[in-house]
């Protein structure tokens, strides 16, 4: 019976660690995805400026 | 085990595995057949000008989904004559095509990630197939509401189709369960969903940052393309 309870414990952490894995994965993309966002939204402000455009 | 005697008629028609030289010929031509298949795929056929070598995945990636939608469709026939004559050989064919199709359609999406891995640069994006998002979103927003339709068909289905499922516990009459299971229980869906909250927030916010990424992304194009 403890065995059990002990491969059930076991199984419930790896699930747990598992979501909360991809839980991280999804906020390291979101993350790098701000960061591309930004990068681009420097390049387009970096065009505008030298174009002499204003940047509302 | 004694055997059973099946009546002529059944046995003349249940599909079986082939015996002698009739599946001696057959296997003997599968295997001649996938080796003339490599040879044509890997030196007979031209190597793609733009693609290069990657190109020869189209021969498994189109030959797999063609099977996959084969093979389903042999399920909805199965299925539809198992509703219709009832008889379990209907239901060994669906069941069969089944599995085969879930195989192909794995092989099909494996063969056509490592493709789009080399060739897009990344495994799988919607955006290539439709570059009209407003096409996209519509056709996901139909998917969506049709996939729905499934879920009040598989929360009644326990009540439905008694199988081996339990039968609901939580609004039966006189409590189903004890309080301690009932408390551990909802803190349990509690926790499920703040977990789905948490995720979906992270995922809307990644759609969303995509999006605008990609939207800056074509006007820093369009400007390039204007200034030469």
């Amino acid at each position: 019976m403890m065995s059990g309870l002990w491969y059930l414990a076991v199984g419930y952490g790896v699930m747990w660690l598992g979501l909360f894995g991809y839980l991280v994965y999804v906020a390291g993309r979101v993350r790098a995805v701000r960061d591309e966002l930004a990068e681009v939204q420097r390049q387009l402000a970096g065009r505008d400026v030298e174009q002499g455009r204003v940047v509302r | 085990m004694a055997h059973t005697s099946l009546p002529v008629r059944a046995t003349r028609l249940a599909i079986g595995p082939l015996r002698g030289w009739r599946e001696l010929a057959l296997y003997g031509g599968l295997l001649a057949l996938m080796a003339l298949d490599l040879y044509l795929i890997f030196v007979f056929a031209p190597t793609e000008r733009v693609q290069g070598d990657v190109q020869r995945i189209f021969y498994f990636h189109v030959g797999s989904a063609w099977l996959a939608f084969v093979a389903f469709f042999v399920v909805a026939l199965g299925s539809v004559g198992y509703l219709w004559r009832r008889t379990p050989r209907w239901d060994y064919l669906a069941v069969g095509s089944a599995e085969i199709g879930v195989i192909f359609t794995t092989l099909t999406l494996a063969t056509g990630s490592i493709w789009g891995r080399v060739v897009w640069g990344v495994w799988w994006t919607l955006r290539t197939y439709l570059d009209n998002v407003a096409t996209r979103r519509r056709m996901a927003a139909v998917l969506g509401i049709f996939g729905f339709v499934d879920v009040p068909i598989v929360w009644f289905s326990v009540q439905w189709w008694r199988s081996l499922h339990p039968q609901p516990t939580i609004l039966q009459q006189g409590g189903g369960m004890p309080r301690e299971m009932l408390v551990t229980l909802l803190v349990s869906v509690a926790t499920f969903t703040l977990l789905y909250a948490v995720l979906l927030r992270q995922r809307f916010a990644l759609e969303r940052a995509a999006d605008q990424a990609a939207a800056l992304r074509d006007l820093l194009r369009a400007q390039a393309e204007i200034g030469g």
